[in-house]
């Protein structure tokens, strides 16, 4: 093993997280992507989803609102817009957006209206995922 | 001699503005404080984004880069943006002041030049200042919350950049104040676009080759450079307005000062003018006595 990850996540308002982890996994604009210590130097485009990254067996999530992942030198940097850990997000709230969204959506014609309001769904959704991942993960914990 | 109630009741009137200032003092260094903290908070996505901006510009060709509008340098340049950020209240010393007189010496020089500046207001008071200005304003944003989030800088980010690609504007600036201190600020003029880069070196032929993915223009075209625009806006934004409530809140300490000086001042004079109406009073009593003693 080539040592481990750094992982960095970064927002305009905030370093959201900055730790060392033993893989990454996230999703990019064109698919999803695993990175293990000595991975090449990438640059890449995120989807908006969720960061998954493990740290020993332990795998945590965060909800990331698009951005750009680097990786150079076993050192992973996150620049988003926004992003979330799963222990912030507010899951009533995320369903809450989510349904609006969706139910604004329909009335919505313009184009632009439209892009907007998916844009929310998939933040919410993204949210929502970041949350029902990490619940999955303590029911394992506690069937262990 | 004053007259007594005259003097008492402009000792009332200035306490009460004194109780206005004082608790304006108290509301914006809570305040300057939160706007602190953001704009620190902000410094490391910055630097980031600028750092990973270069790194990507310098390992690429040139050729690719000249598709890239933002990027682009101009020949000859016209149109003239300049972002203006000023505050929407007042009560803030010569914070607004210094930014406009900014502001105007550099209209002059560019109109000297022979270029055609246009505006882009930010702030109620750049509003009211600029209204005689013969200037042309394209784009004016008013009532920004104190402390200013990502979408407002957004925004304006993104209409800028839109003027600037549509060719309605050669070149854009920014001209807001700069947080340095609590006690000090600055004017500055920062050049927005066309994006300032250092010139792409020419060997780094064995450095390990960087993975675009899904590929170089599309990662710079939609990621980095919309996100450091709009990064630059923001914290432009932050500065301002850490600025903005830093001024405010030494202008309200020193009003609060003052008042506190003209009350001291007013009561001496008050007691001054009270003893002399009780003398002169005692003295008329006594000379009235005597008079009757004959």
């Amino acid at each position: 093993m080539a040592g481990r990850l750094t992982l960095k996540v970064f927002t305009p308002e905030r370093i959201v997280l900055d730790q060392e982890v033993d893989q990454v996994v996230a999703r990019a604009v064109d698919g999803e992507l695993a990175i293990l210590p000595g991975h090449e130097p990438l640059l890449t485009a995120l989807a908006i989803d969720i960061l998954r990254y493990k740290v020993g067996r332990d795998e945590m999530t965060a909800a990331v609102m698009g951005g750009v992942m680097e990786v150079n030198n076993n050192e992973v940097t996150v620049l988003s817009d926004l992003a979330e850990l799963d222990t912030e997000v507010d899951e009533a709230r995320a369903h809450q957006d989510k349904e609006k969204a969706e139910a604004e959506k329909i009335q919505k014609a313009d184009k632009l209206d439209v892009y907007l309001t998916e844009m929310a769904i998939s933040k919410s959704i993204a949210r929502l995922k970041a949350v029902e991942w990490s619940k999955r993960r303590r029911s394992r914990q506690r069937a262990d | 001699m004053a007259n007594l109630k005259a003097i008492r009741s402009r000792i009332k009137s200035v306490q009460a503005t004194q109780k206005i200032t004082r608790a304006m003092r108290l509301v914006a260094a809570a305040k300057v404080r939160r706007a602190q903290l953001r704009v620190q908070a902000a410094r490391p996505f910055t630097t980031r984004v600028v750092k990973l901006l270069r790194e990507v510009v310098r390992d690429t060709a040139a050729v690719d880069l000249l598709e890239l509008p933002l990027l682009a340098r101009r020949d000859r340049i016209k149109d003239v943006g300049i972002i203006v950020l000023s505050s929407d209240r007042g009560l803030c010393g010569s914070y607004n002041t210094n930014v406009f007189r900014v502001v105007l010496e550099r209209l002059e020089q560019l109109q000297g030049e022979g270029k055609t500046p246009h505006l882009i207001l930010v702030g109620l008071k750049a509003v009211a200042f600029f209204r005689h200005v013969k200037v042309d304003r394209l784009k004016t944003y008013t009532l920004l919350p104190a402390i200013p989030t990502v979408q407002e800088a957004k925004l304006i980010a993104d209409q800028a950049a839109e003027m600037y690609v549509g060719g309605k504007l050669d070149a854009v600036e920014i001209i807001g104040t700069q947080f340095i201190s609590m006690l000090r600020s600055q004017v500055v003029n920062t050049k927005f676009l066309p994006v300032e880069l250092p010139p792409p070196e020419e060997h780094h032929a064995l450095e390990p080759e960087m993975l675009f993915e899904p590929t170089i223009q599309e990662v710079l075209e939609r990621e980095l450079l919309p996100k450091y625009i709009e990064n630059v806006i923001f914290q432009a934004l932050l500065d301002a307005s850490a600025s903005e409530l830093a001024a405010r809140m030494n202008a309200m300490t020193n009003a609060s000062n003052n008042a506190r000086d003209l009350i001291s001042a007013l009561t001496l004079v008050y007691n001054k003018a009270r003893q002399a109406s009780i003398t002169q009073e005692l003295l008329e009593i006594v000379g009235g006595a005597e008079a009757l003693k004959g």
